[in-house]
């Protein structure tokens, strides 16, 4: 709240960038009914989805996973390293970045509109996006904590901001998109497809809801494997400052 | 002249020396194009007719997006906005030399070297999915990127005069990055969305920065369309340039060196 101009001016922008992409997706519905068996409020629903994942992430994580390079490059990972308390934990929690509650609120909207289109809006749908949700923010920490260990082993990586965009800007689609039912493709993209598009294929039904159990294993693996790689990473760190 | 050469010299030692990470920020650029690609491929290999661009077409326009927007995007804006912010401008002021040809340089040298990787992408994308180019239209295509690139220079370097008189910014920067992404093209080509929309871009800057050029290389324009373009991207650079110079002014007006 120190910058309040700059809040509510973010806020207003936030306000536009979602009417923005909600106009996106009705123009591509203007030619075709179905893309790839998604139709306009299905897509809307993994939009919504996604901007909840997006916002928490924004929220929680960004001001501190994206900055870990710059923490390794400047030394100023030692700090955490010597606290008595999970250094990851303490690295991924420090900072919060509130301007990005709107990303989450115009989610959540578009999340309820859309399943007011379908005609699920029922306390088991919502419920059910809530976890998978969850289950989507750490599969997206997990991606993103990989990328920004990789900076214990590179010399600069304040590229990770952009890293960072290209995958939200590909996940946001179903990812039926990139694969066009190629096995290869569907395999290496495959720890994408756990971030919001098999989370919103539970919710809408298009696959049994069985699948959740799979997708929990899944983001278990992902986020288990992330973790452990930081591990090994952070063992090749040599501090800057001494 | 002789400055900005120095200038690019020099950065260009040092984006050498991190080229991973400009290798990075290559591959970054180059995605956004890409998925977009994807996505209205699908849509275009879904509706047969309906859609105004050919599946060739839409691959096509996606590769020289991809090349315009890296020889057109700036970003030293932001750097110089926290350079305000934080007083360091200062030093910058006792130079015998500008922050205008200070960015050029940087700007200039990491481009050089993002082409380069930019190279093998679209080498890949060739050899998989061939398309042709138009060379013929090459000479009417560089002068119009040529305006582009002076264009989101001056556009990205008077938005940082904000920080001025804002101790936060990151909203600006932000509401022209929206507007640039769906107005300029690079999301959806123009041609696609609805009349109106179209009609107010004709005004707007962002068309002359990314989709007009690629319009020329991709054979789409008829001759006096071309022209009003030119005039449109000349009228809209005028603009720029006036603006930059009142934004730097006033600003340094405004300006108390922190920590001074």
């Amino acid at each position: 709240m120190q910058y309040r101009a700059n809040f509510f001016f973010w806020m207003f922008v936030q306000a536009v960038y979602v009417f923005l992409h909600i106009y996106t997706i009705d123009i591509m519905y203007r030619f075709t009914n179905s893309i790839l068996g998604w139709n306009k409020a299905e897509m809307l629903f993994l939009a919504g989805i996604f901007r909840v994942i997006e916002g928490t992430f924004h929220i929680v994580f960004h001001p501190n996973v994206l900055r870990i390079p710059q923490r390794v490059n400047d030394g100023k990972l030692d700090i955490y390293l010597t606290k008595p308390v999970n250094s990851l934990f303490m690295i991924s929690t420090r900072y919060q970045g509130w301007d990005e509650i709107s990303t989450v609120i115009t989610g959540v909207i578009l999340v309820m509109y859309s399943l007011l289109m379908l005609g699920k809006l029922n306390v088991y749908s919502l419920i059910l996006s809530i976890i998978v949700c969850f289950l989507g923010e750490i599969a997206t920490f997990s991606m993103m904590l990989v990328f920004a260990s990789w900076s214990f082993f590179i010399e600069k990586m304040t590229s990770i901001k952009s890293l960072w965009e290209v995958a939200s800007r590909t996940v946001r689609n179903p990812m039926e998109i990139y694969s066009h039912n190629k096995i290869v493709l569907e395999v290496i993209l495959f720890p994408l497809t756990i971030i919001a598009t098999l989370p919103a294929q539970i919710v809408l039904e298009k696959i049994p809801v069985v699948m959740l159990l799979i997708e929990v294993l899944l983001v278990s693996i992902l986020f288990l494997g992330s973790y452990a790689f930081w591990k090994f990473a952070l063992r090749h760190y040599s501090s800057a400052s001494s | 002249m002789k400055q900005l050469w120095a200038f690019i010299k020099v950065n260009l030692k040092d984006a050498l020396q991190y080229r991973e990470d400009i290798l990075l920020f290559t591959l970054s650029g180059a995605a956004q194009p890409i998925v977009s690609l994807l996505v209205w491929s699908v849509i275009s290999s879904s509706t047969g007719n309906s859609l105004p661009l050919s599946q060739n077409q839409i691959l096509e326009y996606f590769i020289i997006l991809m090349f315009v927007k890296v020889v057109t995007s700036a970003w030293g804006g932001w750097f110089v906005s926290q350079d305000i912010k934080e007083g360091n401008i200062s030093k910058l002021l006792l130079k015998p030399t500008s922050i205008f040809y200070e960015q050029m340089g940087n700007n200039i040298s990491e481009k050089i070297l993002k082409i380069i990787y930019l190279i093998p992408i679209v080498a890949i994308i060739q050899f998989f999915n061939p398309f042709n180019i138009n060379f013929s239209l090459i000479p009417i295509f560089i002068p119009a990127l040529l305006v582009s690139v002076l264009m989101m220079f001056l556009f990205d370097l008077t938005l940082t005069t904000s920080a001025f008189w804002l101790e936060e910014n990151g909203a600006v920067y932000q509401f022209f990055e929206i507007s640039m992404f769906f107005l300029s093209g690079s999301v959806i080509p123009l041609i696609v969305m609805p009349d109106l929309i179209r009609a107010i871009t004709n005004y707007l800057p962002f068309r002359y920065i990314i989709s007009f050029p690629i319009e020329i290389l991709m054979g789409s324009l008829t001759d006096s369309q071309i022209v009003y373009g030119f005039v449109m991207q000349v009228i809209w650079l005028f603009f720029a340039i006036c603006i930059y110079k009142f934004c730097w002014k006033k600003g340094f007006k405004a300006y108390s060196a922190s920590g001074a």
